[in-house]
C-alpha cells in the first residue's frame, strides 16, 4: 500500500512502506494509522527536498535497521570521525554533492524526520566543507555574522596559542 | 545556512570535525560554535588504569597528545574493579615500594612519551622553569597538547619523583587532582609556574601516613617580591596535608581569583591544642577573606539535603564545623571574627560532628549565631540542622559591648537577614520552666514568620510540638479572638515552597483547628499590600509545595494518617509527608 507525502508546495510523493519506514518519524506514524493511512502532510519540506530525501530512502530501504548499533552510536564516543569520508560508499557520495543550501535542507530534513543514516552523512558532508577554511572563509561561505566583542576574538585564540600552530 | 542550523545538529558536525580544525578555526568563527566546542561531549577522554593490558597501554600512549582528559586509577589489586570502594574507607597500607612499582608503569608510559618526542626531562626545577618561559621549540612534539583535566586517583603517589618531570608536559592543564603520600613537600609554585591556565587543584594526602609538607618553594623573600605574576587558580581543595598559614596566604595573594577552598583534615599532625584548629582561618585582602577549616570525621552523621541549593562563584560559602574537643571560648570566637568577613557571606553552613542537643557549649554557639544573624544583611542560605539555637536568647537585649565589631552592635535584637531563603535550624528552649519554655517556642515561630520573610525553604528541628487542646495556651489568637495553633505565625511567608517540621516528640492529638489555617484564604480587603495582592485568591503560603513532618517517637500513626489526608483535604496537590526520623535527637540531657 502506498503511503503519500505531501511536501510544502503540495506535490505529493508516493511511496511504498518499507521505503517511508526508513523515517523514524513517519514509521510511527504508519504503525499509529494501522491500514488507512491519509496522505501525511510535511508542510516543513519543499518537494525538491523530499525528493532528495525519498531517493535516499528507496536506495537504502533494504539496508539492516541495527538498532543496538544505533544506540551505541547515540551513547558512545563518536567513532567514525575522519575517516568516515573515505568510507561512505559511491552512491551516498554522489547522493550527497549538492550544493551547500540544498545539503543544509536535507540535514534539517533528516533531523525532523529522524533518518540516521542521511543525517550522518549530511554532517558529515557538512564537516567536511568546513575543513581547512578559515573562520574568515567559514563566515563568508555559510553567512554567519561575527558577532565576537572587540578583543574577544583574540582572548580565544589566546586561549591556545601555543597549541594552535602545527 | 549553517548559522541557522539547530545547535543539536552543529553538535553532530563537529563531532565529525578533526581536533585540529575545532580548536583552530571552529571556535573563531561566532560565539555559538566557540560555546559548543567548549563542551565536553566534544573532548576526548581516556582511563589509565594499573590492571590495564600492555597493548591498550600502547594504544592510550599514541592518543595521548589528543586527550583533553586523563584519568589515572592506580589500583593495588589489580582484580579490584573500581577504587571508589577503597577511597573514603581506611586505605591498606602499601609498602613503599610496590606504590613505586605502581606508578613506575604510569610514569614510564609516559616518559616513554616525552623521550619520544624529544622533549627533555629531566625532573630537574630548571628543565620545567625554562620550558614554562619558552614553551614554543616544542609544541609540535608536545605529548599533552590538549589536556585539561589530569586525574590521579589511587595510592599516594611521590611528587618528586612522579610529578615534576611530568610537569613541562602539563602546560594547558585546568584541573589537576592528585593524592600525595607521606612526607612530601608540593612545590606549589612550580607547580603553578608550569602550568598557568590551571584552575582546580585538588591535592590529597593519605591518612595515618605521617606529616605531609605543602609549602611554597623558594620562600625567600627576593625571589617572592620578584614573581609578580599572578595565577588564575579558582579552586582549591586540600585533604591531610600541612600548610603553613604564610603559605596559604602567599597563595591567596599570588591567585585573586581563589574563591572556593576547602580544607579537610588539615595540619593534623601539629594539632597538639585541638582548641586553636578551628581557628585556623586566613586573613585574605582578596574576594575571598577567611577560610575556615573543615574536618569531616568518619564517624560524623549529618542529616541534610543541599541538592536543593545551587552555589554559583559568586556565592560566598563559609562552612564551619564543630568539635567536641573545642573549647566553649573557641567557638565564641569564631563567631566574632571581624564583621567584614561575615557580612558578605552568602551561604553558611554549620557542621556539628556530636550531638549538640545536650551540649553545654549550645548556649554559647546560640548566642554568637544569634548575633551573627542580627548583621548578616546579606545572607541567603543558612544550613545549620544540627545546631540548636536557644531560643530565649533570640529575646535576649543584648547590651551593647565595645569588644563587637560594629555590624553586632548595630542591631541587637533582629535577624537582619531579610533575604533568607533557605534556612535549616533547630529551636530549643533551655533553662526554663516548662510553661514558659512553651511560650518562648511559640514566639519563634512568629519571630521567624517576621525576620525571616523570603523565606523558601524552611527546616526546623524541636523538642516538642503540640497539636489539639495542648497548643492552646492563649498567646498566640486568631482574627476573631480564638486561640490558633503556633505554626500559623508563618502564614505571612509568601514564598515559602517547603516546610519540614522536626520534633522529637509530639503531644495531643492534630485537629482540624491546627491547620485550618493553612487552608484559607488571606483576607486582603483590607490590605493594601502590593505583595498581598499579587498573590490574591491563593491560600496563606501561596507558593507551598511540601509539607513534611517528622518524628522520633511515634506515639500514634493514627494521629499521622489523619493530619495527611486533613492536609491533602485543605490543600489539594500538596506533597504531604509525615515519616519517622531517628536522626532527630533525643533531647535526653
Amino acid at each position: 500500500m502506498p503511503i503519500i507525502l505531501q511536501a510544502y508546495d503540495d506535490k505529493e510523493f508516493k511511496v511504498d512502506k518499507q521505503t517511508a519506514e526508513r523515517s523514524l518519524v513517519l514509521k510511527s506514524m504508519i504503525e499509529r494509522a494501522g491500514d488507512s493511512i491519509a496522505p501525511i502532510p510535511l508542510p516543513k519540506l519543499s518537494s525538491l527536498v523530499l525528493e532528495k530525501v525519498i531517493m535516499f530512502c528507496k536506495h537504502h530501504k533494504a539496508d539492516q535497521v541495527d538498532k543496538s548499533k544505533d544506540y551505541e552510536d547515540i551513547l558512545g564516543p563518536r567513532k567514525m570521525r575522519n575517516g568516515l569520508i573515505r568510507d561512505m560508499d559511491e552512491w551516498d557520495k554522489e547522493f550527497i554533492k549538492v550544493d551547500k543550501d540544498l545539503l543544509m535542507d536535507i540535514v534539517m530534513a533528516a533531523n525532523f524526520l529522524d533518518i540516521k543514516n542521511l543525517l550522518d552523512i549530511g554532517c558529515l558532508a557538512i564537516a567536511y566543507m568546513l575543513t581547512g577554511k578559515t573562520p574568515e572563509e567559514i563566515r563568508a561561505t555559510f553567512g554567519i555574522p561575527k558577532d565576537f566583542a572587540p578583543g574577544e576574538e583574540e582572548r580565544i585564540e589566546q586561549e591556545h596559542a601555543w597549541a594552535l600552530r602545527p | 545556512m549553517v548559522a541557522q542550523l539547530p545547535q543539536e545538529i552543529l553538535e553532530l558536525v563537529f563531532a565529525y570535525l578533526s581536533q585540529s580544525t575545532l580548536r583552530c578555526c571552529a571556535r573563531l568563527v561566532c560565539k555559538q560554535w566557540d560555546k559548543i566546542c567548549r563542551q565536553r561531549s566534544l573532548w576526548r577522554a581516556a582511563t589509565w588504569k594499573t590492571n590495564m593490558g600492555t597493548k591498550a597501554q600502547e594504544k592510550l600512549q599514541k592518543q595521548l597528545r589528543r586527550l583533553d582528559f586523563l584519568d589515572v586509577w592506580v589500583l593495588c589489586d589489580p582484580g579490584l574493579s573500581g577504587f571508589e570502594t577503597n577511597r573514603h574507607g581506611p586505605i591498606t597500607t602499601l609498602s613503599r615500594k610496590e606504590n613505586l612499582l605502581l606508578w613506575n608503569d604510569f610514569l614510564s608510559c609516559i616518559l616513554t612519551q616525552l623521550k619520544q618526542f624529544q622533549l627533555s626531562v629531566g625532573g630537574s626545577r630548571t628543565a620545567a622553569s625554562s620550558l614554562g618561559s619558552q614553551r614554543k621549540p616544542t609544541h609540535a612534539y608536545h605529548p599533552f597538547l590538549y589536556l585539561k583535566e589530569l586525574q590521579l586517583n589511587g595510592f599516594a603517589l611521590d611528587f618528586g619523583v612522579y610529578l615534576e618531570p611530568l610537569l613541562p608536559a602539563l602546560t594547558g592543564l585546568r584541573k589537576l587532582k592528585m593524592m600525595l603520600r607521606d612526607r612530601q613537600t608540593v612545590k606549589l609554585l612550580t607547580l603553578l609556574k608550569a602550568c598557568p591556565a590551571i584552575e582546580e587543584l585538588h591535592v590529597e594526602g593519605v591518612q595515618g601516613q605521617g606529616v605531609r609538607m605543602w609549602v611554597l618553594e623558594d620562600e625567600q623573600s627576593g625571589s617572592l617580591s620578584s614573581s609578580a605574576t599572578t595565577f588564575g587558580l579558582k579552586k582549591l581543595w586540600l585533604k591531610e596535608v600541612s600548610i603553613q598559614e604564610p603559605s596559604l596566604e602567599r597563595l591567596l595573594d599570588l591567585c585573586p581569583l581563589l574563591r572556593t577552598i576547602r580544607l579537610w583534615y588539615m595540619n593534623r599532625p601539629f594539632l597538639d591544642d585541638p582548641s586553636d584548629f578551628f581557628c585556623h582561618y586566613i586573613s585574605v585582602p582578596g574576594l575571598l577573606r577567611r577560610i575556615a577549616a573543615q574536618s569531616l570525621s568518619r564517624d560524623a552523621v549529618y542529616v541534610a539535603n543541599y541538592d536543593d541549593i545551587h552555589y554559583n562563584d559568586d556565592n560566598y560559602r563559609l562552612v564551619l564545623s564543630i568539635f567536641p574537643e573545642l573549647r566553649t571560648l573557641t567557638i565564641l570566637n569564631t563567631w566574632y571574627i571581624e564583621g567584614w568577613i561575615l557580612e558578605n557571606i552568602t551561604t553558611l553552613e554549620i557542621v556539628s560532628h556530636y550531638d549538640l542537643a545536650g551540649d553545654s557549649t549550645r548556649r554559647a554557639i546560640s548566642e554568637g549565631l544569634h548575633r551573627y544573624l542580627c548583621g548578616a544583611h546579606n545572607l541567603k542560605h543558612l544550613i545549620a540542622s544540627s545546631v540548636y539555637l536557644d531560643v530565649s536568647t533570640m529575646f535576649l537585649k543584648a547590651t551593647p559591648d565595645e569588644q563587637l565589631p560594629p555590624w553586632n552592635q548595630l542591631c541587637a535584637y533582629s535577624w537582619a537577614c531579610q533575604d533568607l531563603e533557605t534556612l535549616r535550624i533547630g529551636l530549643l528552649v533551655d533553662s526554663v520552666p516548662k510553661s514558659r519554655a512553651d511560650i518562648l517556642l511559640n514566639l519563634a515561630y512568629g519571630y521567624i514568620g517576621t525576620y525571616c520573610p523570603r523565606v523558601r525553604t524552611l527546616e526546623l528541628t524541636v523538642k516538642s510540638v503540640s497539636f489539639g487542646q495542648a497548643a492552646r495556651t492563649g498567646v498566640i489568637q486568631n482574627n476573631d479572638g480564638t486561640d490558633a495553633h503556633p505554626l500559623s505565625q508563618l502564614a505571612g511567608l509568601n514564598e515559602l515552597e517547603t516546610l519540614t517540621l522536626r520534633a522529637n516528640a509530639i503531644y495531643g492529638h492534630i485537629e482540624y483547628s491546627d491547620f485550618e489555617w493553612i487552608g484559607t484564604i488571606p483576607d486582603r480587603v483590607s490590605s493594601d499590600d502590593d505583595d498581598y495582592s499579587a498573590s490574591s485568591g491563593e491560600y496563606c503560603l501561596p507558593r507551598l509545595e511540601s509539607f513534611q513532618l517528622h518524628y522520633r517517637n511515634s506515639t500514634n500513626d493514627e494521629d499521622y494518617r489523619y493530619w495527611m489526608a486533613l492536609m491533602r483535604e485543605l490543600r489539594p496537590g500538596l506533597d504531604v509527608r509525615a515519616k519517622q526520623d531517628l536522626s532527630i535527637p533525643s533531647f535526653d540531657h
